[in-house]
């Protein structure tokens, strides 16, 4: 009964907060999404039960929380009732009551636990929401691998490329190069990604999908070597296209302006040189020139 | 791939697409200069230019210009 009784209290104490864990990031991040080998689940487990548990112990001692419902005695009385009958029936109306003291100091002791587990878990979904704004906030180099280490690694390395977190400005969309397995190149942006449980891509859905005339491009190369790529690029018809990740034999992620001009053409980037040109240009269109 | 790489990964992005952007102003910039009457004429019919880059058409206002020198 005591190896019982230890199980379900080392369960609650260490698997609990690790999946109450999961589920609040899973909120968030898809299960399917999160991706992390045995030793980072070991670890993972560890970290989330005994650094909130420091925590909580820190806590009940200020507090003096466990002394309300007893003391190290009750926890050894419970402990001799449940190891042995014989103890149980000689001291049966005090193994209940200490029963229920050490009751009330794991439950003390559980609920705090489980509140600041949660309260981390949600601080680290809020984290992976506003990823791009918060690393683009942090200035320094350690800051930004910090945040990195903290966050990253508790999400699938593709939905990291293939959502918007790793976005750098507002003025900038996400789209991919997609080329498969038997040559065809496809480009469009990233409308929505399936994740496989151990992290892998499992398809890619393209919105306003282009599919590259390999063949024409070439033989177009062949007699003008200048020939520009952009005239070879022609639209699927349809919003979407799902290309299966097992289909893909690369992926190549770009982030293109959303108003091609503005971010190539931003005044802080423009040289003199750059606004003499753009000058020169538009003095060409005044009357009589 | 833990999170120093990603970081390393991003930080490379970051260069790639500051990279990007001088790479596509000089494209833009070129095709001002190489075909400069063609632009010209565009400018004065539709108060837009196209300029065809590396990374698709793009459509540069007129009082976009205006702006930038003003």
């Amino acid at each position: 009964m005591l190896a019982v009784s230890l199980t379900f209290l080392a369960a609650a104490f260490i698997l609990g907060p690790e999946l109450l864990s999961r589920w609040v990031l899973g909120l968030v991040v898809p299960q399917r999404s999160l991706s992390q080998n045995r030793g980072e689940q070991v670890t993972r487990a560890i970290v989330w039960a005994l650094v909130p548990l420091a925590v909580v112990v820190l806590w009940v001692r200020v507090r003096h929380v466990l002394g309300m419902w007893g003391g190290w005695l009750d926890v050894e009385v419970a402990a001799s009732g449940l190891y042995s009958g014989s103890y149980f029936d000689a001291h049966r109306v005090e193994f209940y009551r200490s029963l229920i003291a050490v009751c009330g100091m794991a439950w003390s002791l559980l609920w705090r636990l489980y509140l600041i587990v949660i309260a981390a878990a949600a601080l680290i979904d809020w984290a992976i929401l506003r990823y791009r704004w918060l690393r683009n906030a942090l200035k320094p180099r350690w800051a930004k691998t910090a945040l990195a280490t903290l966050i990253l690694p508790r999400v699938s390395e593709w939905y990291v490329l293939l959502s918007d977190m790793l976005l750098p400005t507002e003025d900038v969309m996400l789209e991919v190069d997609v080329l498969t397995k038997n040559g065809t190149l496809y480009q469009g942006g990233v409308q929505d990604r399936m994740i496989a449980p151990d992290g892998e891509l499992l398809s890619i859905t393209l919105a306003d999908p282009r599919r590259f005339l390999r063949e024409e491009f070439h033989r177009e190369k062949e007699e003008d070597v200048n020939a520009p790529t952009e005239y070879f690029w022609r639209h699927i018809p349809g919003k979407l296209f799902v290309v299966l990740g097992s289909d893909i034999a690369s992926v190549n992620v770009r982030y293109p302006p959303r108003q091609a001009a503005s971010p190539a053409l931003a005044r802080p980037d423009l040289s003199e040189t750059d606004l003499t040109t753009i000058r020169n240009l538009l003095a060409k269109l005044k009357p009589g020139e | 791939m833990n999170g120093r790489e990603i970081e390393h990964l991003l930080s490379l992005m970051d260069e790639n697409i500051t990279s990007g952007r001088a790479s596509l102003r000089s494209e833009i910039l070129s095709y001002f200069q190489d075909h400069e009457s063609q632009v010209l004429a565009e400018l004065r019919s539709a108060h837009r230019v196209a300029v065809p880059t590396s990374a698709g058409e793009v459509n540069i206002k007129l009082s976009d210009l205006q702006a930038l020198i003003a």
